[in-house]
Order: C-alpha cells, then structure tokens, then sequence
C-alpha cells in the first residue's frame, strides 16, 4: 500500500510534466478548423428562414395564411365559390340558366382566381358580399 | 453584428455556442481557440500521430459546428461532449489498427522499449508520452482524461460510456503499467530526487 502511494507520488511528477508540455496543434490546423467553422455558419445564415408554407409571394404571417388555402389559386377559388353562391341567391331564379351556362363554360374555374373573377365581369366581389 | 474577439475569453462555452448560432463570427473564431488544441491533444495522446490527430480533431470540431445551433443548454458541458466524440472516434480508429484489442497493449517496435530506457535528455514529458504509447488503448484513455486532462471520474465515465468503478480500474491498472515502465528511468530522470 505505501509502495503504491510512493509509486502514484513518483507518477505524479511525470503527468506534472506531460501537462506543462501538452502536444500543441500547427497554426495551420487551428486556421483550418476555424475556416471550416466560418463555412459552416456562413452556409447556415445564407438558408432561407425555415417559416414559410407554400406562398410564393413572401414569408411570415402572410405567407403562412395563404399556405393554409394553397396560395392565391385557392383563395381566388373560395372567392369565386363564394361569390358565385351570393350571385345566384341574388339574381333569382329567372337568371339561373344564365348563370349556369356561365359556370358550365369554364372548366377551372374554381381554381384559378383569374377565371373566376372574369366569370363576376367587373363586378368587384368586396361589393357584392356587402350587398 | 459580432462581438469583440478578446471580449469573448470571459464567456462561457454554451453561450459561444449561441452566439455562434446566430451568426458571430467571432464565437467562430473563439470556439477554434478554446476547443480545437483540446480535441488535438487528446487525439494524439491516444494515436501517437500528428497527421492522424489532426484529421480526427478535425472530425470532431465538425461535429460541433454541426450541432452548435441545436445544443440544448444545461444538459452537458460541452468539453464533456467534446470529449467524448474525441475519445470515440480515435477508438474506431485504433479498432482499425492491426486488428489490436482495446485491452492488448500495442504491438512495440524492436528496440523501442529500450529506447524508452535510454532516452539522453532527464525529459519526464517525452518518457511519459512514450510510456503512455505501451498501455492497451482503454487503459491510456483513461489515465490521460484523468492525469492529463484533469478530468473527474464521472466525467470520464461520461467520456468513454463506461461505469465510474471501471474508470478506476483502467486508471489504477494504467498507472501500474506506467510506474513500471518508467522504473528504469528513474534515477536519470531525477525521479528518485523527487
């Protein structure tokens, strides 16, 4: 037991000495591994914020609401769909075969917003829903 | 916008790592400084070459650039992490050597062990680095994480995924090893002066 305290103590004069002259790395090594840091996050600041959901148009809140009704296209088709039903309930029965012929004419309508606001004319939809 | 490189000296390890994160380049450029001789020393201590612990120190700064942005604060310290990628992956490549077990001692070329014996200038550092390159890989892992590098048992456990009692059993049959080896150096070495 005391032999191996003396023999710890004598080590310890040894590991003194290994940690006063740890191995040093080359400057060329540091330089390269803080080169490869620099890459690392400089390709990481150059992503695109990871916030937006299909809006072609921009990124935040905006871009995130339309994400939910699949860009323009579905809104300008609720729009129609919506739009459509206030037209048909106002224009009364006699204008219905008018009205239908206009939806059987166009065949995406619903889901291109130019299409369906055409199908309105110039009505303007925020008028009509206000009617 | 970045902070002064010299300020960042006082800051400590996870919050450099936030700030690298957000885009400082100076966080960059300190985490190199403080980490890279760290994963360097350890990687030689245990390969015995500079080109090779260059290369793995190189792997494991990597792995900490890559996973800077998501480290969880409060979970490790991030020299513990550090540490332990370091310390596997010079297993796996001490594995790949000449097929040698963890727990054999590696195969030492002729005239080696007496050059040990021999070596001119009373260099304890040089004798100890030699005498380290004997031991069975696990057992010198071990002893240079605790000797060497300061680190607690615990966190040498944590290091090499073992249990605390089978650190202190590698680290008490590493120093056997390396008192023995050292033996014929002592007197020359002024050993035996204390």
């Amino acid at each position: 037991m005391a032999e191996m305290r003396k023999d710890d103590e004598r080590l310890d004069l040894f590991f003194a000495a290994g940690r006063a002259a740890p191995p040093e790395p080359s400057a060329a090594f540091l330089s390269r591994v803080a080169e490869a840091g620099l890459s690392a996050q400089r390709a990481r600041q150059a992503m695109p914020a990871p916030t937006r959901r299909g809006a072609a148009s921009g990124g935040g809140i905006l871009g995130a609401f339309l994400g939910l009704f699949g860009g323009w296209g579905g809104i300008g088709g609720m729009a129609t769909a919506a739009a459509a039903g206030l037209w048909l309930g106002f224009a009364g029965s006699d204008q219905l075969a008018q009205v239908a012929s206009g939806y059987t004419g166009t065949t995406t309508a619903a889901a291109t917003s130019e299409a369906g606001l055409s199908f309105l004319g110039d009505g303007d939809i925020l008028a009509l829903a206000a009617n | 916008m970045d902070m002064a490189f010299d300020a960042l000296g006082e800051v400590s390890d996870e919050t450099l790592l936030v700030l690298y994160g957000n885009g400082d380049e100076g966080a960059a450029r300190a985490l190199s400084l403080r980490f890279a001789p760290l994963a360097f020393r350890v990687a030689y201590r245990m390969l015995g070459d500079r080109a090779e612990a260059e290369d793995l120190a190189q792997e494991a700064m990597l792995r900490l650039w890559k996973i800077a942005p998501e480290w969880r604060a409060g979970e490790a310290k991030v020299s513990t992490w550090l540490y332990r990628v370091v310390t596997n992956l010079a297993t796996d490549r001490l594995r790949r050597r000449r097929g040698v077990g963890l727990d054999e001692a590696p195969e030492v070329p002729d005239g080696a062990a007496s050059a040990l014996e021999q070596m001119i200038d009373a260099d304890r550092a040089a004798a100890l680095e030699a005498a380290l390159a004997q031991l069975p890989a696990r057992q010198r892992q071990a002893v240079v994480l605790r000797h060497l590098e300061g680190l607690s048992n615990p966190e040498i456990a944590a290091a090499m995924e073992i249990g605390v009692e089978a650190v202190e059993s590698l680290t008490a049959r590493g120093k056997r090893a390396l008192a023995a080896l050292l033996a014929g150096r002592r007197e020359e070495l002024g050993y035996g002066h204390g």
